[in-house]
């Protein structure tokens, strides 16, 4: 691994939107994902708190979102959480999210998984 | 007493690959075998039986089962008596069912996860031998974690609904299993429900725990290290591997253990338990902690729970 990769130098970024379920809604707020970086690290590399955050492995499913547009990568994510149905519709664990293009996901909450 | 120790676990992982080079690379175990259909065993240098942790392909993250290891032979069939007269069904498997391991006894836990018990599992030895041994071996990966030391395990917990696992689980553990109480967080009114206990079958404050939560899950296994040096160097070792760390190190209230909660590649919690909190024994006073004071008992430094303790588990 060469240190601007290390470093993260030189690999690209895109834009995520993440809309919050309404209501209560708290407007849509925007952060950069380098896209080797899957949506939580690079949220919560700036602190960022819009998507619920846990094992980061795609396992507990905390972090369930609906991807609205965009293009992405998938890792590996437990079905107990997403079925093979919901994934057709876009649905997806954040952590599992390697984004190819600017992406726009919406939050799911809990009580609707 | 009879049950000794915690002798494996099962994880189901997503990504088999990623999931060794965690638990080798990070935790410092030693993969020991790859049976054909892609299970992959693993011990640390620490222990002296074949294996500790089964790591199983799944398209699921989460526990298959766990095994407790037995004295004697013969302490699995008074033990299938007591099970079945406790109304819990128990099945009887020939040796080699689990791989290396003897016959064995399988159930269902009060709160739906499987157990074993065995009493054979096959010899390997440490990494430092039995005679005349260095205190460690040379060429310990990561945080060359000692041996697999318990589980904590999440029970179906809603009393509004009459449903509380985490009591009825300890109730079989301490009257069928001969585990004892340790510590135990009690809540509601006159703090009459049991959300969460420690329980020992040995001399170490918990060698098992459970605690409520809207479903049965695997809320982490834990590791030994010595002490607080040895889990600020796991961090370290976690930082630089990438690793998501729950909650950095800090102490345990409940058990005084030095912590480090963290994640596999697949989202099953780890932890580190530092320390050996203190000399547990049948006798001891239990200890209670009350629902005001909950955040303290997990997380002693901070004194608050992270909402992450109770929702997020596989
Ligand atoms: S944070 Fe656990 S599945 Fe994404
Ligand atoms: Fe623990």
């Amino acid at each position: 691994m060469s240190l601007n990769s290390f470093l993260g130098m030189g690999i690209p970024r895109h834009p995520v939107m993440v809309l919050q379920p309404d209501p209560p809604g708290n407007g849509p707020n925007k952060f950069d994902c380098r896209q080797d970086q899957h949506l939580l690290v690079a949220m919560k590399s700036i602190g960022g708190n819009y998507i619920p955050s846990g094992c980061h492995g795609g396992g507990c499913g905390v972090c369930k979102v609906r991807v609205v547009s965009g293009n992405y990568e998938k890792l590996p994510m437990s079905r107990k959480h997403v079925s093979e149905d919901e994934e057709q519709l876009g649905y997806a664990l954040a952590c599992r999210v390697l984004p190819r293009s600017p992406i726009t996901v919406e939050v799911v909450p809990k009580k609707r998984q | 007493m009879s049950v000794m120790r915690l002798g494996h676990i099962n994880v189901r992982v997503l990504d088999m690959e990623e999931a060794v080079n965690h638990y080798v690379n990070v935790n410092g175990m030693i993969q020991v075998h790859e049976d054909p259909v892609g299970n992959v065993y693993l011990k640390c240098w620490d222990e002296w039986d074949k294996y500790s942790v089964i790591l199983s392909p799944s398209d699921q993250a989460g526990m298959n089962h766990i095994a407790y290891k037995v004295k004697d032979d013969s302490d699995l069939d008074s033990y299938k008596q007591r099970i079945a007269d406790y109304g819990i069904e128990v099945e009887e498997v020939p040796a080699g069912t689990l791989e290396f391991v003897g016959r064995a006894l399988r159930f269902t836990l009060p709160s739906e996860h499987e157990m074993y018990l065995y009493a054979e599992k096959e010899y390997v030895g440490t990494a430092v031998g039995t005679t005349n041994p260095d205190p460690w071996p040379d060429g310990l990966k990561g945080a060359g974690v000692h041996w697999v030391d318990h589980a904590l395990l999440m029970c179906p917990f809603n009393p509004e609904e009459g449903i509380n696992k985490v009591a009825e689980v300890t109730t079989f553990m301490s009257e069928v299993l001969d585990f004892y109480l340790v510590e135990q967080v009690v809540v509601g009114p006159d703090g009459a429900f049991q959300l969460a206990t420690w329980m020992s079958c040995s001399n170490t404050p918990h060698d098992i725990a459970f605690v409520g939560g809207p479903i049965s899950g695997l809320h982490h296994l834990a590791y030994f290290l010595d002490d607080w040096n040895d889990v600020l160097k796991a961090a370290d070792v976690m930082s630089k591997n990438r690793v998501k760390i729950d909650v950095t190190p800090q102490r345990h209230g409940i058990t005084r253990g030095y912590t480090i909660y963290y994640f596999d590649p697949s989202g099953n919690r780890n932890e580190t338990f530092g320390g050996l909190g203190y000399l547990a024994q049948p006798d001891r006073p239990v200890t209670t902690w009350t629902e005001d004071e909950l955040g303290a008992g997990i997380f002693y430094h901070t004194r608050e729970l992270v909402e992450s303790f109770t929702t997020v588990y596989t």
